[in-house]
């Protein structure tokens, strides 16, 4: 594991992903000391006021400090992802260790669930599901995890079928181990690798994902600020305060950009040409 | 005398073994195309035997060893350990044969999960699994009956030797106490001293455990070493089945006598 971290710390790429989701997280986890002033806090005399010293990303329309409501924001993005990310993990794991394992009609149920919805275009579906219920955080993070695990399930699936193979795995069943042994002692834990590689990725996407929700105003709900939320309301005062929208997409892009750097360089230590 | 008793008594016995593979063509159900890896093999292992088949790549001998483990069904034919036919039995007794056959790889990388250590892989096999002590004493006992020590223990696959792996995966294989143990190809990919190595703990084994090996190897001179009889497989059927010393010093089949010149064992016939 220590081995692991010094590995990611030594590529470039990899290490800037690891700062950039460090200080997301850490911003997340200590907003109300990091924030400078309150998010909800209005401030009717500093409507719409440019990046200054004391508002060093400016103010939006009622007068609120734009870097503490973005990082504010951060804790509620980072949260509606994660968590979507990791039910959407857990489904993805459990279908894909069965349908790999077990095989034969339940690897075509399965495999041919996800064919089809990976089908769709997932923010239609979203939006689509979205829009028949109420709009709050539960329900979009509901919705997202019902629509990404299909990822997660199908590398699962491969990886089982690779390592089922394997001759431990043979010489388990020569010992005769009982089939939930096996599949948790023998195969679950040589699949991990590949599983957190796509979970990293997952979490860009999905953070991508929640924000164009809440953009859509779909998302998470005023007076409650996720990135989406706070570009959106940037775009109603796109012409009088061009640095909300700016600044809030550089963080989103910037934050998915840490996350992707993250997973490709997870995807590198997990690799098996490059262990040693 | 009960016959189960007697010296040759055979511990297992191969019937009429057929072993099919079909190449199933996913759009037109006519081209599929079938391999007879085995085609009629018939022949028993007495206890503490060692019973040999040699062939090239490809004549069918891995397939024999992957339907007496139950690994690959057969097409025909029946497999008997002892008086048990193996495909015909129960889950519960399923549980307790298998225990009782035990393979080697010739593979040893692949053959050991790289995320448990020596000492998990082996005490898996130790059916005793409730009293954690006794289980890690037997665990170190097999260990040293294999040439290894308490060392090794708390060891990955990735921090052992080739020759380390392997003894590791024979000392899984007596874990559960077995009386037949199929080697596929256990020395092929070691280097030459290890072979000598591997191939004199095999013989010390089979005397203090009493175990019967069935070998499966290319390699000649590794079975003349461990076998007591041989069977000569070609293109999935025996050409030649005969003692260890009538095979080396007159081999009748002109295949055995080939495979015998390839290998530098006899030079003319």
């Amino acid at each position: 594991m220590k081995r692991h971290i010094s590995k990611l710390w030594h590529d470039r790429s990899s290490r800037i992903g690891l700062i950039i989701v460090g200080i997301v997280c850490i911003c997340a986890v200590f907003a109300p000391i990091l924030a400078p002033q309150d998010p909800f806090a209005q401030n009717l005399s500093k409507i719409l006021k440019p990046p200054s010293l004391h508002n060093l990303l400016g103010t939006d329309f009622y007068g609120r400090d734009l870097l503490s409501r973005l990082i504010y924001g951060s804790r509620i993005s980072l949260t509606v992802s994660i968590i979507a990310t990791s039910i959407a993990v857990f489904i993805g794991i459990v279908t894909g260790l069965f349908a790999g394992f077990i095989g034969k009609w339940l690897d075509q149920i399965i495999m041919r669930t996800v064919d089809v919805l990976l089908g769709f275009p997932k923010l239609f579906i979203l939006l689509l599901a979205v829009g028949f219920g109420h709009p709050s955080i539960w329900l979009t993070v509901f919705v997202l995890s019902l629509f990404s695990w299909m990822e997660i399930a199908r590398i699962v699936r491969g990886e089982v079928i690779i390592v089922k193979e394997m001759l431990y795995v043979k010489s388990a069943i020569a010992l005769g181990l009982s089939k939930k042994r096996i599949l948790m002692r023998h195969i679950f834990p040589n699949v991990i690798g590949p599983i957190i590689v796509s979970t990293t990725l997952l979490i860009g996407t999905v953070i991508l994902i929640e924000t164009s929700l809440s953009f859509l105003g779909l998302g998470v709900q005023p007076p409650n600020a996720s990135w989406g939320t706070i570009l959106n309301q940037g775009r109603i005062d796109l012409v009088g305060g061009w640095w909300i929208s700016t600044f809030t997409g550089i963080v989103v892009v910037i934050t998915v950009v840490g996350f992707n750097l993250l997973g490709d360089g997870l995807r590198n230590i997990f690799d098996p040409k490059n262990s040693d | 005398m009960n016959p189960k008793h007697s010296k040759d008594y055979p511990v297992l016995k191969v019937s009429n073994l057929h072993v099919k593979y079909i190449n199933r063509n996913r759009y037109n159900f006519h081209k599929s195309t079938e391999i007879n890896a085995v085609n009629g093999i018939s022949f028993s292992v007495k206890q503490n035997e060692t019973f040999a088949i040699v062939g090239e790549s490809g004549s069918g001998k891995t397939s024999i060893a992957m339907s007496i483990l139950r690994f690959v069904k057969p097409a025909a034919g029946n497999i008997f350990f002892k008086d048990k036919d193996i495909w015909q039995i129960g889950k519960t007794d399923l549980q307790k044969l298998r225990r009782k056959i035990q393979p080697v790889f010739q593979d040893s990388n692949s053959s050991l999960n790289p995320r448990m250590s020596v000492g998990k892989i082996i005490g898996e096999g130790i059916r005793n699994n409730r009293n954690p002590q006794s289980q890690k004493k037997k665990t170190i006992e097999l260990l040293k009956s294999v040439g290894l020590n308490e060392e090794h223990f708390e060891r990955f696959s990735h921090q052992l030797s080739g020759g380390q792996k392997q003894r590791v995966c024979i000392a899984r294989a007596l874990a559960p106490k077995p009386e037949l143990l199929i080697l596929d190809e256990p020395v092929s990919s070691q280097d030459l001293s290890i072979q000598a190595h591997i191939i004199n703990l095999l013989l010390d084994l089979k005397k203090k455990y009493k175990l019967t090996y069935l070998l499966i190897s290319h390699d000649l001179q590794v079975v003349r070493f461990l076998a007591d009889r041989i069977a000569v497989m070609k293109q999935g059927k025996f050409v030649e089945l005969s003692e260890h010393n009538k095979i080396f010093t007159n081999p009748k089949h002109q295949y055995t006598k080939l495979l015998f010149r390839s290998s530098g064992i006899i030079r003319k016939d």
